[in-house]
Order: C-alpha cells, then sequence, then structure tokens
C-alpha cells in the first residue's frame, strides 16, 4: 500500500506541477488577449471621456456611441458586457475607475427583472477567471460562494471548468489573433435587422421596489466617491403589459431613484410593443439601435 | 429517474422477499412449492418494476386507445419518481433465485450479504448486471486493498472519466441540439448528430461502466465486463454479444432459453428471438420509442438468424463493410431510441435524406460555444477509436507494461485531455442511470 500512495503522491506532485505551468501560460496568454470585452476593458487605462454606456446585452446592443459623439461633439465608451448581471457590472465599473479612467457621466441600463439581483450569471461571469489573482476580482467573487477559492487556489481549474470558454482554442485565438472582435472602436455591437414578428405572449414587467438594491447602491455610491453623475435608463421592450400597474411601478422606481439623487429614464415602452425595430422580445435590432439613439440624444446634452 | 430515502425499501423489501424465497427453495424437495417460491419472487421483482416504470406509460397507452374510440373512459396517471437504478438490481434479485431455483448455487445465509449483493454499490445504478455466481463468492471473502487491483482499478477508472466527460458529454451538445430541434436540421447535420448520439451513449454508458468495474476493482472485487468494442462488431447478432454484455446474457439466459432458444421449430425459435428483443427495447424505457428500438434490432436478428439457416446471401464482404453496414443499422436504430418522440424520429429519418438545406448555414446559427464543441466532435471519436485500436497493438501494451515514463506520460496525458476538454459546467448525469 505504501508503493501505491507514493506512486499516487509522485503522479499528484507532477501533475500540480504540470498545471501549474499550464495556468501560467493561459493566464498569460488570456491577460494579453484582446477578444472578449473583459479584456478588452482592463487594457483601458488613464482615458478620458464624457460619458460611458453600462449594463448587460441591452446596454451593448442598444445606443450607437458613435452617432452620440457625431451629434454632440461628446466621447463616449461603452463599456457593457453581454450576459453580465448587476453585481458584474458593480465590479466592472470598480475596476475602470481604478484603472484611472475619467468619465463625467453613467448611463447605466437597469431592468425591472434584474436591477435588484444579487446573484451572478455562469454566462458572463467565467471572463473575469484569468483575472482571478487580481485582489479586487477574488474579493468581489468570493462573496458567491466557496468555488471561488478554488478558482484562485488550485491551478488550472478555472480553466479546466469552463474549458469551452477559456480552452486550448481560446489560447490559440489569442496568441495567433485568428478571431476579430465582435463589437465595434467604441465598445457597440448592434443585432442583425430581421424579420421579428414580435413575441407570443405579453409579460408583467415591475421592478420590486422594496428590494435593498445592493449592487446597484453600491453603483450609486462609487459614482458619488468618484463624482461621477449617474443616469439610469431601461431599454425598449417589445413585450410589456403596458397597463396602470406598469406605469404606476415606474414612476414609483424614478421617486426612489430621485430620492438618492439619480435621474432615471424609462423607454421600456417607447416603441409600445411594436416589433420592427427589434431582434427579438428585449433586443433592438441595428436599425432600431440608430433610432433608438437618435430619439434619445436630448439626455446626452 | 429520482431518489428519495423512503425508496431504499424498494431494495430492502424484495431483497428480504428474495432472501427467504431462496432459503425456502434450498430446503424444500417439493417441485410445485419451489415453483411458487419462483414466481413469489419474480412476481414481487418484476411487479415493482412496472408499477415504477411502466405504470404511467401502461395508463397513457390505455388512454390514447380509448381515445381513438371516442370513448370517456379516462385513468389518471399515479405520481411515481422512477427510483435509480431498480431496472438493474431487480434483474440481478430475479437472477438469484432462479439460480437457486435451479440448483446452481447455494442460497446465502447472511442476509447483510445478500443485501450488499444486491445493492453493491458501484453497480448499482447502471450495471453491470452481475450474476450471483461470480459476484456473492468475492462478497464473502474479506479483500485486504493490494497494490495491483488498485492500479488497475484506478486505471479503469480513469478511461472511463475520459470517456464519459470527454467523449461523450461534448458530444452530447450537438446531439442535443438537433434532436431537441429535428424540423431546423437536414442532411449532413442530422447524419453528424446520428454519429454523434451513437459514440455518445456508447462512451457514456461503457465508461460509467468502466467506472463501476474500476472502483470494485479497487476493493478486490471483479465485476462482469459490459462492452467490448461494440462498434467493430459485423453482424448485429456480434454487436449484441460486445453491447451491454451483462443484459444480454441475461436476456439469454433468463427470457430466451427458458422460451425454448433454438432448440425448437425454425418459426418458433425466430419468434424467441424477436420477442427477446423487443422485451429489452420496453426494459430500457416505458415509451414506444423503446419499443421500436427493440424491434428493430429484433427484426435484424431475425433476419440474420434466417441467413445463417439457409444460407440465402453468400455474399462474402470485406470486414471494414460488414462493420459500416452493422454501425449503420445501429445507428439507425439509435434515432428511435434517442429522439423525444415517435413523430420526432419521422422527422429526424425525412430530413436526414433531404440535401437541399446547406449544413454551413444550418450550423451557421450555432453559438460560438457549440461551434467549437462541434468542431471537437469528430477529433474525439478519431481518438477514442485510436485509444481503443492501441490496446490491441501488443508492442504499446508490452511498452506501456515495461516503461514507468512511458505509463506516467499516458497518466498525465489522459489527464490533461480530461482537464482541457472534459465538460464540466453542465451536470450532465449518466443516460442509463434513467433506466
Amino acid at each position: 500500500m505504501r508503493k501505491f500512495f507514493k506512486k499516487i503522491f509522485y503522479l499528484f506532485a507532477i501533475l500540480y506541477l504540470v498545471f501549474w505551468v499550464l495556468d501560467v501560460g493561459f493566464t498569460y496568454i488570456f491577460q494579453e488577449g484582446y477578444y472578449t470585452k473583459i479584456q478588452w476593458l482592463y487594457k483601458r487605462n488613464n482615458e478620458q471621456y464624457d460619458f460611458v454606456i453600462h449594463g448587460n446585452s441591452r446596454a451593448y446592443t442598444t445606443i450607437d456611441v458613435g452617432i452620440v459623439e457625431a451629434e454632440t461633439g461628446k466621447k463616449g465608451l461603452n463599456i457593457s458586457v453581454d450576459g453580465s448581471s448587476i453585481p458584474d457590472q458593480y465590479l466592472m465599473l470598480k475596476i475602470f475607475l481604478l484603472n484611472n479612467n475619467k468619465f463625467k457621466k453613467l448611463y447605466l441600463q437597469v431592468d425591472p427583472f434584474s436591477s435588484d439581483t444579487e446573484q451572478i450569471f455562469d454566462f458572463a461571469v467565467p471572463k473575469f477567471l484569468p483575472y482571478m489573482k487580481d485582489d479586487i476580482v477574488f474579493d468581489h467573487f468570493k462573496q458567491f460562494g466557496p468555488e471561488w477559492y478554488a478558482y484562485r487556489y488550485i491551478p488550472f481549474y478555472r480553466y479546466a471548468k469552463y474549458n469551452t470558454l477559456w480552452g486550448l482554442h481560446e489560447v490559440l485565438i489569442d496568441q495567433f489573433h485568428l478571431l476579430k472582435q465582435d463589437f465595434d472602436q467604441y465598445g457597440d455591437y448592434f443585432y442583425p435587422n430581421i424579420d421579428y414578428k414580435g413575441p407570443e405572449k405579453l409579460r408583467t414587467l415591475v421592478f420590486n421596489l422594496t428590494s435593498n438594491f445592493k449592487f446597484l447602491n453600491q453603483i450609486i455610491d462609487l459614482c458619488k466617491s468618484h463624482n461621477v453623475e449617474l443616469i439610469l435608463f431601461t431599454a425598449p421592450i417589445v413585450d410589456i403589459e403596458l397597463d396602470d400597474a406598469y406605469y404606476k411601478n415606474m414612476e414609483g422606481f424614478k421617486q426612489l431613484m430621485d430620492s438618492k439623487g439619480v435621474k432615471y429614464y424609462n423607454y421600456g415602452d417607447l416603441y409600445k410593443n411594436n416589433p420592427t425595430l427589434f431582434y427579438n422580445e428585449i433586443h433592438i435590432n441595428r436599425n432600431g439601435a440608430e433610432d433608438f439613439t437618435k430619439k434619445i440624444l436630448p439626455i446626452f446634452k | 429517474m429520482c431518489w428519495k430515502w423512503q425508496y431504499i425499501f424498494l431494495i430492502f423489501f424484495p431483497a428480504t422477499i428474495d432472501f427467504f424465497v431462496a432459503k425456502s427453495m434450498e430446503k424444500s424437495e417439493d417441485e410445485k412449492r419451489r415453483k411458487l417460491l419462483l414466481v413469489i419472487s419474480v412476481v414481487t421483482n418484476l411487479g415493482l418494476l412496472f408499477y415504477f416504470k411502466y405504470y404511467n406509460f401502461f395508463i397513457d397507452s390505455v388512454n390514447s386507445v380509448s381515445s381513438i374510440f371516442n370513448s370517456d373512459f379516462f385513468i389518471e396517471g399515479a405520481r411515481i419518481l422512477l427510483p435509480v437504478g431498480i431496472s438493474f438490481y431487480t434483474f440481478q434479485s430475479i437472477s438469484y433465485t432462479v439460480e437457486v431455483y435451479r440448483r446452481n448455487i447455494m442460497a446465502e445465509q447472511k442476509f447483510g450479504r445478500f443485501a450488499l449483493f444486491v445493492s453493491y454499490f458501484p453497480q448499482l445504478v447502471a450495471g453491470p448486471i452481475n450474476r450471483p455466481q461470480i459476484l456473492l463468492p468475492q462478497l464473502r471473502e474479506f479483500n485486504q486493498l493490494n497494490y495491483t487491483n488498485m492500479v488497475e482499478g484506478g486505471r479503469l477508472i480513469l478511461w472511463g472519466l475520459f470517456k464519459k466527460v470527454v467523449v461523450a458529454d461534448r458530444l452530447a451538445f450537438f446531439a442535443n441540439i438537433v434532436f431537441n430541434n429535428p424540423d431546423s436540421y437536414h442532411g449532413i447535420s442530422i447524419l453528424i448528430a446520428i454519429i454523434f448520439f451513437a459514440f455518445q451513449i456508447y462512451c457514456d454508458f461503457s465508461g460509467y461502466s468502466d467506472i463501476a468495474i474500476g472502483v470494485a476493482k479497487v476493493m478486490g472485487v471483479d465485476l462482469v465486463k459490459n462492452f467490448d468494442k461494440p462498434y467493430y462488431a459485423h453482424s448485429i447478432k456480434e454487436f449484441w454479444s460486445k453491447w451491454h454484455i451483462s443484459l444480454s446474457t441475461w436476456f439469454r439466459d433468463y427470457l430466451y432459453i427458458p422460451m425454448g432458444g433454438n432448440k425448437v421449430g425454425v418459426p418458433k425459435w425466430l419468434l424467441n428471438l424477436f420477442i427477446t428483443f423487443l422485451v429489452s427495447g420496453i426494459w430500457h424505457g416505458a415509451s414506444w420509442n423503446f419499443v421500436i428500438w427493440g424491434a428493430i434490432h429484433g427484426i435484424f436478428i431475425v433476419l440474420e438468424a434466417i441467413n445463417s439457416k439457409y444460407n440465402i446471401i453468400t455474399l462474402k464482404l470485406p470486414a471494414l463493410i460488414k462493420m459500416i453496414f452493422t454501425f449503420s443499422i445501429v445507428s439507425f436504430a439509435w434515432i428511435f431510441f434517442r429522439a423525444n418522440t415517435i413523430q420526432d424520429s419521422f422527422t429526424v429519418i425525412g430530413n436526414l435524406f433531404d440535401f437541399k438545406h446547406s449544413f454551413l448555414s444550418e450550423i451557421g446559427h450555432l453559438n460560438g460555444s457549440n461551434m467549437y464543441n462541434l468542431a471537437l466532435g469528430i477529433p474525439l471519436i478519431l481518438l477514442l477509436i485510436l485509444f481503443e485500436r492501441g490496446s490491441e497493438v501488443s508492442n504499446l501494451q508490452n511498452y506501456f507494461k515495461s516503461s514507468v515514463v512511458f505509463r506516467y506520460t499516458c497518466y498525465i496525458f489522459l489527464i490533461v485531455l480530461i482537464a482541457f476538454f472534459g465538460v464540466f459546467v453542465d451536470q450532465s448525469s449518466f443516460i442509463y442511470f434513467q433506466f
């Protein structure tokens, strides 16, 4: 038996070394990469903007920063990450500010169905894995469960678990620049114009006004501490039940944000459930982004 | 497939009955009484299996027939969870009482040991279904952990893990996309999905079997081999001698031979063969898809039997052609096994021969991850074939045995491959757990 455990020990020792080397190599290549939005944002240091757009895919695909720049002469950037939830949006904003980027206004897209969430989504969070050795990233994620300790301290575990996203193929893509970013120089991405017919049914969309909005409040505090004016907005949706309860709730959320000194614009019902400019229920298409941007230009002036 | 603590009694109850039935059978010289005791054991086990696995299927079928005749007759289905492993431990238990009845083995005298035989954890949920002659004597011995068993068991566990998390789970992504949306895919896409599923189910089930056999081996217990490179078979008959061997031999010994096997007239022999495969299909699941799957195998087995009896087709085909032909039939039958409904099965078959749609445009709709999963599929299947053929190359085997460096390199390579290509995010359970 001693012989067996001795050999197992050697095997584990060799494996530890192999995975440690792989971890270092993968981390280096991924941090050098430019392909995902997180990689792209991490490299933005000491930059100055008039405004920044932030949020999930509904902010990532909705405002054409180029049009805003052309029409207002103000310089902007879209730091939204598709699939992100408000906890990781808070982290992304924090990193962006810590990298000494300056901006006057932050336009944060908030949704009734996710603005108070305290959960993180499997889809977006792994994008932070190459940065797990950074204290700011680890300190943020460790509140979401003990597995984050494993991601930080067990060599290569995080890349093995999420190998579909951070696998060997991604090493090749990053190392040899095999794929182009799917977003433009402003950080915008636009869905193609398709013949979307509209939703099968409408749904009730309201903010939970009794929620404590933990991460939204942290974003508000972060903006105040960096002298950034925070403006919240809800991007168009095409499947809302537009009844009295909806309008009352939107007004209620507006008043709640007013009480915190934050402006809120609701554009959720801007197109009154007309699907012409939509890609799906919650995302507008390329033409929609152009139209929407022009319609909301006054808030950028 | 599910688990509740109360379900422990579903193992305990038939095990208790079988334990006492077997003891009584052993003591009794009265043939009628022995037969009655055997019937009690078989009815108890199959009764439980029927209720938990087939009751709702039976009720649904009755209701469907009733609705065809516009009758108001309707029976409410039961809210039942399918207990994990029930198809396996009931069959293992039946084999025990039958063998005691046939006086091939002595009845086990200690209940604890018999309960261990029925519920032996490595093979409880998905086999292999072990015979009492093989497993019970090993459980009577106290096996001290030894180096050789631990190394051999460890190798099997590692190999099984590779087949399951790397090959099966990776292939599952594209196969699931196509089989869950059969209307949207045609021609090459469907063909790839069918081939992927054929290798998915092989790696999933044989991977589990390897892990089960490996875990038992570590504890010094040898379980029966369950797979022997089935896709290299040259006929459906040979396929079933290499696929889920413990189940095929169970059906052979406890259903086919008792029905008369081939010691009867030709029509009855062919009927015995067909019934055996039909029952095997039903064993796999409570749905008409599995019945059709079993029937397809049954039909081809019967055709092969007729051909072997009367030499109708005497054409000598190259081994590779025979292998591809057998694989094609098996894969065709897998369509019914995998499709969500019978209607979906026919949609898949219809679309399989529709080459008007562009493969590239169909897969163009996949997201990046699923493109990656699709692209990895073929190399993984080739790697699996290479590894499996590799074990037949004696030079390589000798080198593996003699060179520590080569051996360790193989282990590390396999573990790194698992880390690189294993699927860990979705908790994909083993397909055969549902049976």
